[in-house]
Parts: structure tokens; sequence; C-alpha cells
């Protein structure tokens, strides 16, 4: 009972950030959203995995922040370059 | 010393001159190419003390194992045998000498360091290569000399044409690659189910002694990848194209990669597997149907080329050619009675064509260094300025041409012989046809770099000691290379290889001469010579217009990439709209994909 609980949890965090990332234009949202669906896949492997899968649990929350940290200089770095965060004014590779 | 420091030094020591060789850079020029030769040396001398030990003391198989991945059962296993130590021998000392040419050669070009972190980076991963039993490892190597070859004829980042060679020549080894890597897969799997362990089944011995397990399929398959493999590196027809261009790297970068190691590593792979895949019929005729189309058509190429280090490149395309054709020389009697003809011609034409082949582009080099054009036919006359340069070099061109008694000469007559003994008549008819045409533009060579009158507007001069050092040795080399011979036979016998009987130098004289063979390779030397004699007579002919204007079109294999390269670029036109350059477009893609992924596998997977 735990476990499917816990699985159906990880998949709402997953659809979740899947939805935000697919829907808003926001980039700060769409950081927002990644992020959410790593945590769900964090909670899947905890769900799951046992002891062992804490340890990579925690190693991957350490890898999420760099992730999210670097993401955000990207963001600061667009902003600047373009003034806006709405991410439909970096359509360059429009074919 | 054990054979474990032997190989480390053999193989670590140029691989910690390459991540060392950007901090020495730092500390100045001078250090940087003391401590690249330093480096360079240290390793020759680990390749030198492998080779007295398993050719001259005939040490039995050395196998030796580091743990690279051992969870999961992969391992660097080491295994040496003749051929193992021939070719890091090659590669270690031919790469020490241009090491020690390049001191002056490369003297004041910028990327000083970048240079000699990437010949020290090549040198130590064709060792690699060669000694590992490892399929897996064989391949990491197999793409860092790719990776070297691509840096290094970039290597003058200003030259928009060395750059464009740079990618040609990775993209075209990229095909041979992709079909080795499927081969070795191929064989993995197939290993797998015959019950054998990860280590094992990555292991070409393994393989080898259980290759009547495999099922034919595998094999088949399997073996075509390889040959796929080796043509993309060792330049055979139609993936040749590359080593022509590839050209614009520095004389010495040609000289130690695309003359001596890296293009041989292609017949190596062929050499190695071998006892795997010569039992498959038609595996051998395939092979040596390549290498004879190959080195023809690469001979003729050479007879017209103007720029000297392109004459070169077509002479190894040709002499690359040579070897295929004598590996596979297999006499096939049934499955039970299969006979390696071309292994030891093969082998011993690598051997000899490295040494004369570095010689001769090392004497381009400083011919080059000091005319300063490529194009021969703005030399002339430097035999009397270039004297020490003159003599190596024709040697080397003699040896290449097979003037008789020269290293060249008994290798090219080993395979000729081969070929007649294995009864293929037609193919050693081609085969003669290009020995006449290898006398002809070695011939064209030395006259229009060294003889005749100077058509030049400035006085040439014989390069530094430095530079004339390693064209003396090697000279040396290219004269007296085959005396090796014995040696070369005995541990090959003593190592088991099929069909290498123990033959001493006085047996290869008599052999040779007793054989009908030696007359086609005096005939095809001394035809060469009277149609190079009478080279107007014969280009005044009316019925050469057509052929010329066909091999200097490169036999059009050029444009009919261009035109590949074209149409996919239309076709890639049409699905340019797909591109909005919308993230949230693009990542929908992405999780359409995983949706229709994690169905598939929800409806198919089972487990």
């Amino acid at each position: 009972m735990a476990l499917s609980l816990n699985l159906g949890l990880a998949f709402a965090f997953l659809i979740l950030g899947m939805y935000c990332v697919l829907t808003k234009r926001n980039m700060v949202k769409t950081v927002i959203g990644i992020e959410i669906m790593a945590k769900g896949v964090a909670l899947s492997f905890l769900a799951t995995g046992g002891m062992a899968a804490q340890v990579a649990v925690i190693v991957a929350i350490a890898i999420d922040a760099i992730i999210a940290a670097l993401m955000l200089a990207m963001i600061v770095n667009a902003y600047r370059h373009s003034g806006t965060l709405d991410l439909g004014a970096f359509r360059k590779l429009r074919g | 010393m054990d054979y474990e420091m032997m190989v480390a030094i053999a193989i670590g020591v140029p691989l910690a001159g390459t991540a060392l060789a950007p901090i020495v850079g730092r500390l100045g020029r001078k250090y940087l190419t003391t401590f690249a030769v330093v480096m360079a040396f240290i390793g020759a001398a680990g390749t030198v003390a492998l080779l007295w030990d398993v050719w001259i003391d005939n040490v039995q198989a050395v196998r030796l194992s580091f743990d690279w991945a051992p969870s999961i059962g992969l391992n660097f296993t080491i295994y040496l045998d003749p051929l193992a130590v021939m070719m890091a021998f090659v590669a270690g000392c031919i790469g020490a000498l241009v090491v020690l040419y390049s001191v002056k050669y490369m003297e004041g070009s910028p990327g000083l360091s970048r240079y000699y972190a990437l010949v020290l980076l090549f040198i130590g991963s064709m060792v690699a290569l060669v000694f590992t039993d490892n399929l897996l490892v064989l391949y990491f190597f197999w793409e860092i000399i790719g990776l070297c070859s691509y840096a290094l004829i970039g290597f003058n980042q200003t030259d928009q044409k060395a750059a464009k060679a740079g990618i040609k020549a990775f993209v075209t080894t990229r095909i041979g690659d992709l079909g080795f890597l499927i081969g070795i897969f191929a064989l993995f799997a197939g290993a797998r189910e015959i019950g054998a362990t990860i280590d094992q089944a990555f292991s070409i011995q393994w393989l080898i002694a259980h290759a009547g397990q495999l099922s034919s399929v595998t094999l088949g398959g399997a073996g075509l990848g390889f040959i796929l493999g080796a043509m993309g590196k060792s330049a055979q027809v139609p993936l040749h194209v590359w080593l022509p261009d590839a050209m614009e790297a520095p004389t010495t970068v040609s000289a130690l990669i695309h003359a001596a190691t890296l293009v041989n590593s292609g017949v190596y792979l062929i050499l190695r597997t071998m006892p795997l895949f010569g039992h498959l019929q038609g595996w051998g005729t395939i092979v040596m149907t390549i290498g004879a189309v190959t080195a023809i058509l690469a001979a003729t190429m050479a007879a017209i080329e103007p720029d000297l280090k392109r004459l070169l490149a077509y002479s190894t395309v040709s002499q690359l050619g040579f070897m295929m054709f004598a590996a596979g020389l297999i006499k096939f009697d049934g499955p039970e009675s299969v006979v390696f003809m071309g292994f030891v011609a093969a082998g011993f034409h690598l051997f000899s064509h490295a040494i004369f082949k570095a010689l001769l582009f090392l004497g381009a080099g400083s011919v080059i260094h000091s005319a300063g054009t490529r194009d021969m036919y703005q030399m002339g006359g430097l035999a009397k300025e270039m004297k020490l340069t003159y003599v190596t070099m024709l040697i080397g061109a003699l040896s290449l041409a097979g003037l008789i008694g020269l290293s060249g000469f008994w290798s090219k007559d080993l395979i000729l012989s081969a070929a007649w003994e294995s009864h293929n008549y037609f193919p050693l008819a081609v085969m003669i046809v290009t020995a006449v045409l290898t006398a002809l533009y070695s011939f064209r060579m030395l006259n229009l770099v060294f003889w005749g009158e100077s058509r030049r507007d400035r006085k040439a001069h014989d390069a530094p000691l430095v530079m004339t050092l390693p064209l003396l040795i090697l000279s040396v080399g290219a004269a007296i290379s085959w005396l090796a011979f014995g040696y070369y036979t005995r541990a090959f016998h003593a190592f088991g290889f099929q069909d290498v009987h123990a033959l001493g130098v006085a047996d290869l004289i008599s052999e040779t001469f007793a054989s009908p063979a030696v007359a086609f390779s005096l005939a095809a030397f001394f035809t060469g010579l009277l149609l190079w004699y009478f080279r107007k007579q014969i280009w005044s002919l009316s019925c050469m217009k057509w052929p010329v204007r066909i091999v200097r079109a490169g036999y059009g294999f050029n444009t009919i990439y261009d035109g590949m390269m074209l149409g996919l670029r239309e076709i890639s036109i049409k699905f340019r709209k797909t591109h909005t350059g919308d993230l949230n477009i693009n990542l929908t893609g992405v999780a359409v994909a995983l949706l229709v992924m994690l169905a598939a596998l929800f409806f198919l997977g089972g487990a």
C-alpha cells in the first residue's frame, strides 16, 4: 500500500513538472518544472530502492542543485541579453 | 625487469607526456621540446625491450590484466605476441624519431604544446591499441588515434583547408569505425550465447579459440564489419579519399600517422583477426579484392600527381593495398584445410613499408622546408644542394620501387610469390602492373625533385643535424630491415601462428630466387624504369588522353561523395520546417517520444 502510494505521488510529481515545462513560457517556471520532475524521480527511487537508493538520491539531489544553479545562471545571462524572461524571444533556431 | 613494467613504460610514459606537455610548455619552448623528446625516447626504449624479448629471446605469450571496470568483469587485458610488439616497435621508434625531427621542423610554430601533447597521445594510444586483447579497449584506442589524426591534420588553425581536411578524415573513417563497432558487438552477442563471460566475449584470443562454436552468421557479419573498419583506417577504396587530403597536416604528422602507424592499424586488425575469420569462405577473397583494387587505382593516381606529399600519400594507399591483398591470400580447400598464404608477407611488408615511407615523408619535409613549395614542378636539381637528404631519400625511393637488395624488394617479392603459389593469377597480374607503376612514380618523384635543372627561385640547403639524424637512421633501416626476417618468422613460428615456418635470412634469399615470382619483381622494377625513361613518348600518345583525364579526376570518388552530401542537404532543408525553435514544442516532442517508448515497453517488453 505504502509503495503504490509513494509511486503514485512520484508519478504525480512527474506529470506536474512535465505539465509545467510544456506549457509555461516563463524561463524561471520552466526551471521549477524541471526540478519538480527531478524530485518525482528521486521519490520513485526511494519508494523502490531501499537503503542503497538513499545514497543515490542524496547524490542526485546535490547534482540537481548544481543543475538548477547552472540553469538560473543561464537565465540571468539570457535576461541581460534580451531583457525578457519569455522563451518565445529565443527562437533563433526556427527553420 | 618484468613485463608489467615494460608495458607500463611503453604505454604510460607517452600518455603521461601528453598530460604534462601543456604544463611544461608554460616553462618555455626549450623545456617543452626536450621534455617531449625524452618522453618519446623512454617509450621507444620500452617497445625495443619488448621486441627484444619476444622476437629474439622468444618468450612465450605474455598475458597481463589491469582492472578497468572489475564490477562488470571488464579488464584492460594485454596480450603480447610478435605481431603486437612489431607494431609497437614501429609506433614507438618511428614516433621517437619523428619527435626528434620535430624539434627543428616545428620550431616557432604556434600551439607547440598542443602539437607535442597530441603526438605523444598518439604514440601511447597506438602502442596500447596493439597490445590489448580486449576488443572494447582496442576500439577505445582506435577512436583516440582517429581523434589525434583529426586534431593534427587541422593543427594549423588559421588554415581553412586543413580544418576541412581534418573533418573529412574524421567523417570518412567514422563510416569504417561504425562497421567495426557493429562487428565487435555481433561477436560479443554471439560469444555470450555460447556462455562466455563479459571479459571473454571481448577477448580476441578467446574468440579465436572458440571460433568453431560461433554461428557462421555472427562470424560473417562481424567479419564484414571488421573489413569495413580496416578499410576506413587503412584508406582502402572507396574510403581512401581522406588520406591525400590529410597531407595538409605538418609533414612530421604525415610521416608518423599517415604513413607509418595509424594507417597500418587497419591491416593490423585484419592480420590479428585472421585466425578468427579466415576460415570463412569468401572473407579472404573480399580482403584480397579490396587490396588489389586499391593498390592499382592509387598507383595510377600517384603516377600523375604534381604535389610531392600527395604523391607519397597515394603511394601509401597503394602499398596498404599490397598489404591487404597479401592478407587476403587464403587458400581454401575446405573448412579443415585453410592456408594463410600471405600472412608473413603482409606483416613483413607492413614493417618495411613503415620504415621507408616514414623516411620518404621526413625527407619530403626537409625538401619542402627548404624549397618552400610542395609542387614538384617548382623543384628540380636539389641533389646537388641537399646531398644528405638526397642520398637518404634515394634509398627510400629505391626501396619503395623494389630495387633488389633493399627491404622493399624482399617484402614485395614475398607478396607476389604468395600470390603465385596460391594460384591467384589474375590478381597477381594486377599487382605486377601496380609494382610497375610503383617503380614508375618513384623515379618520377626522384627526377622532378632531385635531378635535372633547378626550377626554383631560391637556393636550398641541407637540414640541420636533428633533422638529418632521423633520416640517416631510417635510411639504414630501409636498406637492411629485411635482415630481421629470420627473427620475424622464428618468433611467429614459436608462437604457433598458423602457416608460419621459421626461415632464416639465407632461406629467404634462396627461396626468393627459387620462385618464379622473383622474375616478376625484377621485371616490374625495370619495366617501371623503362616506362619512366620513355615518359615523353608515352605522354604524347593520343590514347593516353582519356585515361589520364579519368585518373586526374581521382576516378570521381570525391564528386560522388559531394553529390551525396548535396542530396542530403536538400532533404535536410525540407525537414527544416520542423525546427520551430520553440522550447515548449521541442519538449512536447521529447515527452511524446518518451510516452511512445513507455507504451512499447509496456506492450512488447514482457518482463
